[in-house]
């Protein structure tokens, strides 16, 4: 859904009030009627901004990107994974949120809605770490929200469904760039970490054709490290706190040619690598193209890292739901 | 291969290796090392060993935990759990090389690589499937598919079953412990006739010997190791492999359809390894666990044939194995229905009893047979065959006879009881063969008992096995010559009596029995089959003592052959002392022979005197005969003393090493609690670390809005002080010019005279006021001290007011003796005391307060006095006395105000206390109005009224 601001109602500021992350498009308006663009989907909405436009009474033009009844659907469906026990009917149940997921995001539904959903059921992160990714980088708090969202959808087709397991999986794929959140983060920083995504091995390469500092080369190399301390002082965070270490993984490839601590080949395991695949899927941008697409996207998704054996066959099963669900939709059952 | 794979040097301790170990070792450029046939010392890297008890020898000798010399056994072992202690890292039996993984596992375990997916682990496996474990008790229908497969494949499923579940659950006690982490990724496959079941999962601080030390040979109640025993004895083989770099451990199990494979010949590894590598990658079939593509699973279980009798002895159930047919079908157990399959054993003709049915009856070499109590010639007597095993070619299983009676055409009677049978065959032939009684009377004369503990088979090519022949009824025995009563024999190892060591029980049985896999045989309900089931469990209980035993008798045979050696010594040494007395005597030995053998050829020519020659010379020989018997006998007693003596040690010797044992598990332990320790320790100063840098960041990042405005406010008050600074600076830097200026111009000096003089003056005025101010206080403080004069007249009166008043009183009270006065009278007493104090007080404070202003009289006085000449040190010593007199003043102004305040306090306190003593005055008179008429006293004169 592209912005469109003629298409969007008139909300008080008091809206805002209960919300955490923006659901759309903001617009104010100027007192001769013009409108300027205020935030984005996918921005964490800040107490500040809320108490400086409710003392002035701001009413604002909102144009919301997510579907409630969506919305409710996923949170529902989550909720009912959190109390089941019996293998059986958590596995169907993970089918009926793959099958929903395949349903609701083969049209043009925005992927912002199960972000959110996943978001509210599954986020175990104190809200001021929350603030502080959304600090440095909104664009990497946003990131982060997404790639957590598609965690969880190949974590689940994977053959992991019970609750904890997945919280666990977006958790991780939520804190793995938070070793980035340091005072000296930079654009090139997150640039460099897009880069290793993209083709591994050529993030300290394009650190050195930005002619970056040492000690911004320093934050890249060591964000995996420092986000897996963060996770082992903080053991609330994940239900199974050995599950920590999977965040050393994050640019780590089975060939061994991974960074920090480049691994011998084959000791890559299919959860670390669903956080990979997760992480590399989203990129620290500004706009995404895949929103309004994410089937499709996921589909035809494209990284040299797919050639590394653990992500290539994580990423096949994902896959395979897909044409599973394609086939049923097929022959109609 | 690398480089480090060709400096590989074993030591072989195992005796003759297998032609295929011999080819692998020579194929992989490793030097074997013979001790008996190269004595040159080499580094060993790993060290071949086969059947070995106790090995600590092997640690005391070879330094194996010390030098980290890799153990592997080539045959069973007993007690693994002295086996891993001892860095023992393999259990290889050779019957693997002759299957197609075998070189692959030795190729493993030498190159030491691993991964944690079973194609990179087991490079040749095709995986089948793979599901991962959140909850371990959420197993249950990818654990179904895991067996359905494999199942499918012919494989011995419930084995895999039955692994999968215990070591799950093991895995969930360490779990708990904390030593395990979730989640657990299950892989599968296959590899020709082997399959293939691979767990890997998260470690923390799992070490080696948390595992090993679970390995027991006995089953025991203790969860963890039964457990992980029921689990590990449970495959055919068993990998265990620690990835320290990763914190992984990944558990490989194996199960093989090869029928040389069982459960004495199970192989195992366990390896630890810091940073393992991988060999190249290796195709998969492309099959994945996604439930989606097969959501169901197809009902076999037509396929399975269960037995119709109800008796069934779970004590003897084996696994079936699968066998290569069109269909596939388990049996287990067995009915009379199938008695056509049956082929004779004991040449019945009638089948009283018969008891099992096993394998396809299609194959023909599967082994499926009827025992008959009764022969072609004679029926008679019991022959009950529990279970038995075996083939042609290659024999496997168990063969248990209880109880065997009856003629055959061998005339075999009595009882022969066959406890367990490892089958024979022309190759290898392994297992155990337990003949616990056979009689009977044959063609070969076998009579008596005849007790068979343990049979391994003999091969043309390596007889092995254990072979105890209790007692032996009979002459001759195929295979053994002179087997005489109360004779117990071991044969360890083929070659040194080649092929004669086997037992040819073909000959004592019946015909061969034909090829099986593992089979069971069930007994047909009879009325006699509890007691069968009782002999059978005295049977047991007897075999295990007997194994007991057979350990004191390998002892004992070596015992044996020390003597002989040591008989044969001495027989060569009295030969040799023979041989002098035939030296000295020789020509009169050889006389005498001539003489007496011509004279016993023709014995009419025999007198008295030769015949009491003969006489002699035969004593002699009995002499000589009883001499060499009683050597014989001391003999025998040393070589008991010394068997007793060398059982003493060894027992000694194993108390000593099971403390060791111990001592190292405590060490072990102690270490675990100190690297625990330390790790907390060092996770405290990692916290500690976190705080600090976490600190750090906030006065970076300047987070506290507080601190900030601090930091703006301490700022700010620097810049201040920095101007302040540079003014002050600038100060000096003037005034030294001036000073510098001074000294060049006299013109100046005049200027500063004048200046210095106007200075003068103004302090001179400032001087006269501070005077008459002084003079001011001094007046007032005059005025007080007059006053205080006049209070403190006062309250001498008053006091002597009291003084009287108190006697007054007190001579009211006596007549009164009121207590409300007493009280009053001491508060008063108190109160003039209080004032007293405080009277006190003032005239000291007085008295420092004149002292003050004498010297601020005398310093003006002083200064005065001075003259211009050194006005810049007077300028400067006025300023401070100027100081000091102002702040005197100050101070005294202050204690002035507070003597007044104190003054009126007095004057209010003393108009309080006259007021009072008024008062007192108005009660006395007013008493003394009221007072009534003293009663008279009788006899006394008194006044009128």
């Amino acid at each position: 859904m592209k912005q469109d601001p003629q298409n969007t109602t008139k909300i008080p500021i008091k809206d805002f009030a209960k919300k955490i992350i923006c659901d759309g498009h903001l617009y104010i308006s100027s007192k001769e009627g013009r409108k300027f663009y205020v935030m984005k989907p996918g921005i964490l909405l800040d107490n500040a901004f809320v108490k400086k436009h409710a003392l002035t009474n701001s009413i604002f033009d909102f144009q919301s990107v997510v579907n409630q009844d969506v919305f409710t659907k996923f949170a529902t469906l989550f909720k009912e994974l959190r109390y089941l026990q019996f293998e059986k009917d958590l596995r169907m149940k993970s089918l009926e949120i793959l099958e929903y997921f395949h349903k609701i995001y083969s049209g043009e539904e925005h992927l912002l809605t199960l972000a959110l959903a996943a978001h509210q059921e599954f986020c175990n992160l104190p809200k001021d770490i929350l603030h502080r990714m959304h600090e440095t980088d909104m664009h990497l708090f946003r990131k982060s929200l997404y790639s957590g969202a598609f965690a969880i959808i190949i974590a689940l087709s994977n053959d992991f469904y019970h609750f904890m397991m997945i919280r666990d999986f977006y958790n991780l794929t939520l804190t793995l760039d938070l070793g980035l959140c340091e005072a000296n983060y930079s654009y090139y920083v997150a640039q460099a970490c897009n880069q290793e995504n993209r083709f591994p091995g050529t993030g300290q390469a394009f650190l050195v054709d930005q002619h970056a500092t040492e000690l911004e080369c320093k934050i890249f190399f060591n964000h995996p490290k420092k986000t897996y301390e963060f996770l082992k002082t903080n053991k609330d965070v994940l239900a199974h706190p050995e599950l920590a270490e999977v965040a050393l993984y994050q640019h780590e490839l089975s060939e061994g040619n991974g960074f920090p601590r480049g691994l011998p080949k084959g000791q890559v395991s299919s959860w670390e690598a669903i956080v990979i695949l997760a992480d590399s899927m989203v990129e620290i941008e500004d706009h995404y193209d895949f929103e309004n697409s994410v089937v499709k996207y996921l589909a035809n998704f494209q990284n040299t890292k797919l050639g590394d054996i653990p992500v290539s066959k994580v990423y096949r099963k994902l896959c395979q739901g897909f044409q599973h669900f394609d086939q049923l939709k097929g022959t109609g059952t | 291969m690398s480089e480090n794979q060709k400096t590989l040097i074993i030591l072989n301790l195992a005796g003759k290796l297998s032609k295929e170990l011999a080819v692998y070792f020579s194929s992989r450029k490793m030097t074997v090392i013979d001790p008996l046939v190269e004595s040159t010392q080499y580094e060993w890297s790993h060290v071949l060993v086969k059947d070995v008890a106790d090995f600590s020898v092997i640690d005391k000798t070879h330094q194996t935990i010390d030098k980290d010399v890799k153990m592997i056994s080539l045959g069973k072992v007993e007690d693994l759990r002295n086996f891993v202690v001892y860095n023992g890292k393999l259990v290889f039996d050779e019957v693997w090389l002759k299957s197609a993984i075998g070189g692959f596992i030795l190729d493993k375990f030498f190159q030491e690589y691993a991964g944690i997916s079973i194609e990179d682990n087991y490079p040749n496996f095709i995986e089948k499937g793979s599901f991962k474990i959140s909850n371990p008790f959420n197993t249950g229908e990818y654990l179904d598919r895991l067996v359905y497969h494999a199942f499918e494949a012919q494989y011995n499923a419930l084995a895999i079953k039955t692994y999968f579940d215990h070591f799950l659950m093991y895995l969930t006690g360490l779990k708990k412990k904390g030593k395990v982490g979730l989640p657990i990724e299950v892989t599968y496959g296959n590899f020709n006739d082997i399959f293939g079941l691979q767990l890997h999962f998260f470690t923390n601080e799992l070490s080696l010997d948390d595992v090993t030390l679970c390995l027991s040979s006995a089953i025991t109640k203790k969860p963890e190791e039964y457990l992980f025993n029921i689990s590990v004895q449970s495959t055919d083989f068993f990998d265990f492999t620690y990835i320290q770099g990763v914190n992984k451990v990944v558990v490989t199990a194996l199960w093989s359809q090869d029928e040389r494979i069982e459960m004495h010949n199970r192989g195992m590894m366990f390896t630890n390894l810091s940073s393992a590598a991988t060999i190249s990658e290796y195709p998969t079939d492309g099959a994945s666990s996604y439930l989606l593509q097969n959501p169901n699973i197809e009902d076999m279980s037509d396929r399975i044939s269960l037995p119709e009798s109800a008796l069934q002895e779970q004590e003897l159930q084996t696994i079936a194995a699968s066998f290569p047919e069109t269909q596939v079908s388990q049996t287990i157990g067995g009915g009379a229905d199938e008695q056509e399959t049956i082929t004779r054993v004991g040449g019945g003709k009638e089948d009283d009893f018969v008891t099992k049915v096993g394998g396809g009856s299609e194959k023909p070499d599967n082994f499926s047979m009827k025992i008959s109590g009764g022969s072609d010639d004679d029926d008679k007597g019991n022959f009950n065959v529990k279970s038995l095993g075996g083939g042609l070619d290659n024999t496997q299983g168990n063969f248990n006879v209880k109880s065997l009676g009856g003629a055959g055409p061998d005339n075999t009677q009595g009882n022969f009881n066959v406890k367990s049978l490892g089958g024979t065959g022309p190759d290898n032939t392994q297992g155990n063969f337990n003949v616990k009684s056979l009689g009977g009377a044959g063609p070969d004369n076998t009579q008596g008992n005849f007790n068979v503990k343990s049979l391994g088979g003999a091969g043309p090519d390596n007889t092995q096995g254990n072979f105890n022949v209790k007692s032996l009824g009979g002459d001759s025995v195929s295979g053994l010559d002179s087997v005489q009563d109360d004779f117990a024999l071991k044969v360890l190892g083929g070659g040194s009596l080649g092929g004669s060591d086997s037992l040819d029980l073909t000959s004592l049985v019946g015909p061969s029995p034909s090829k099986a896999g593992n089979l069971l045989f069930k007994s047909a309900p009879s009325e006699k089959e509890k007691e069968v089931e009782l002999k059978l469990k005295a049977a047991v209980d007897e075999n295990e003592k007997l194994k007991t035993k057979l350990k004191v008798m390998i002892s004992e045979a070596k015992i044996a052959k020390d003597t002989q050696n040591r008989l044969d010594d001495f027989r060569n040494r009295a030969a040799a002392a023979g041989e002098v007395e035939e030296d000295v005597g020789a020509d009169d030995a050889s006389v005498m022979r001539q003489h007496f053998q011509q004279k016993l050829s023709d014995p009419k020519n025999m007198n008295l005197a030769d015949m009491a020659k003969l006489k002699a010379f035969l004593e002699k020989e009995t002499k000589l005969i009883d001499e060499l018997k009683a050597g014989e006998m001391r003999a025998k007693k040393l070589q008991l003393e010394l068997a007793q003596k060398d059982t003493f040690f060894g027992q000694e010797l194993e108390k000593l090493q099971r403390q060791l044992v111990s001592k190292d598990i405590v060490l072990n332990k102690a270490k675990e609690t100190f690297t625990n320790v330390s790790e907390r320790a060092n996770q405290e100063i990692a916290s500690l670390k976190m705080r600090f840098d976490q600190v750090n960041k906030a006065f970076a990042s300047g987070a506290n809005q507080q601190q900030a405005t601090t930091i703006r406010d301490l700022e700010k008050q620097n810049v201040n002080l920095n101007k302040m600074l540079e003014v002050y600076k600038n100060k000096i830097t003037t005034l030294a010019s001036s000073m510098q200026n001074t000294q060049e111009g006299d013109g100046d000096v005049k200027e500063e005279a004048r200046r210095l003089s106007m200075l003068n003056v103004t302090f001179k005025n400032q001087l006269e006021t501070t005077r008459k101010e002084l003079q001011k206080l001094q007046d007032r403080t005059s005025s007080d001290n007059t006053a205080l004069m006049t209070l403190k007249q006062d309250k001498v009166k008053l006091e002597q007011m009291v003084k009287k008043l108190t006697s007054e009183a007190s001579r009211t009270i006596q007549v009164t003796a009121g207590p409300n006065l007493d009280n009053e009278i001491k508060k008063y007493q108190s109160q003039t005391q209080i004032l007293e104090v405080q009277v006190k007080e003032t005239t000291l404070k007085m008295r420092d307060l004149e002292k003050r202003l004498l010297e601020a009289q005398k310093a003006p006085k002083l200064q005065a006095q001075t003259g211009e000449d050194n006005s810049k040190a007077k300028v400067a010593h006025l300023e401070t006395s100027m100081k000091k007199i102002t702040s005197d003043l100050i101070a005294s102004q202050n204690a002035m105000t507070e003597m007044k305040k104190e003054t009126n306090k007095l004057r209010q306190e003393k108009t309080s206390l006259q007021n009072t003593v008024d008062k007192q005055k108005k009660d006395l008179e007013k008493y003394e109005k009221n007072k009534p008429a003293a009663p008279k006293v009788p006899g006394s004169g008194g006044k009128a009224a």
